[in-house]
């Protein structure tokens, strides 16, 4: 019984390891820059960006940049920048098909 | 069990598991005048067990910005920069959120958005008050 559970234990210990490889680290996304001197900041805008995890593992193009493209859909309307940032995310789990990942962001426009 | 049926309970279950975080405040709007601090940097992660069971996953956002405000020992973050991680560990997925400003505090302005350059005109920057005034700044 032990000799049996050695390779098998040894098995998950390199799977793990491995699985801890494959990883990525998104593009660094300025979300709060520093507001100019002079400023109005009116009216609000929100902007989302939905990117899928394929099979939990395989990452759909821009899921690096999620966060990038919400910023930039809250700024499709005009403005300079964001103040007041606030970020939300959110997940969805599709079965066999993999997971839906989701950056909100929303602030106060600078125009 | 009918198709309908399986239909319906594939759906709720697809409906079922998914969670959305809290709204995290990452770059607090700034009175009018305010004092820069330090850069500071937070990292939190959280792990989704078999894809479906969050694990310190929905808070890390907050809970990188409360580290990297922490950091600073301001009161609020400028110049904010967000990055994203993820890992695959065969049993599940981590993901990491990492948060950089530059922190500020209210009040006694050195800086504010009538002199946001970062120069102290007409007034000593706080770091150098001490030798104007006889203070010393070394920790005993």
């Amino acid at each position: 019984m032990r000799v049996l559970q050695r390779p098998n234990l040894r098995s998950l210990a390199w799977l793990s390891g491995i699985g801890f490889l494959v990883g990525c680290t998104g593009q660094t996304a300025m979300l709060g820059p520093r507001p100019p001197a002079t400023y109005t900041a009116s009216r609000t805008a929100e902007g989302r960006a939905c990117t899928f995890l394929v099979l939990g593992v395989i990452p759909s193009s821009n899921f690096q940049r999620r966060d990038q493209i919400a910023y930039e859909r809250a700024l499709s309307h005009g403005g300079r920048a964001l103040t007041d940032t606030t970020i939300q995310y959110s997940w969805y789990m599709i079965p066999y098909v993999g997971d839906l990942h989701c950056t909100r962001i929303a602030g106060k426009v600078i125009e | 069990m009918t198709s309908a049926a399986r239909i319906t309970l594939v759906a709720l279950v697809t409906a079922c598991v998914a969670c959305t975080g809290p709204r995290i405040k990452i770059a607090p709007e700034p009175a009018g005048e305010y004092r820069t601090t330090t850069t500071g940097r937070g990292s939190a992660c959280g792990f989704n067990l078999f894809g479906v069971i969050p694990i310190a996953v929905n808070g890390r956002a907050q809970r990188a910005y409360d580290e990297a405000l922490h950091t600073t020992g301001g009161v609020g973050l400028l110049d904010v920069k967000v990055t994203e991680r993820w890992y695959y560990a065969v049993v599940g997925n981590i993901y990491c959120t990492d948060i950089e400003g530059l922190g500020y505090t209210s009040g006694n302005a050195s800086i504010g958005r009538d002199g946001a350059s970062g120069h102290y005109p007409g007034r000593r920057p706080p770091e150098l008050a001490s030798l104007f005034t006889g203070q010393s700044s070394t920790q005993p």
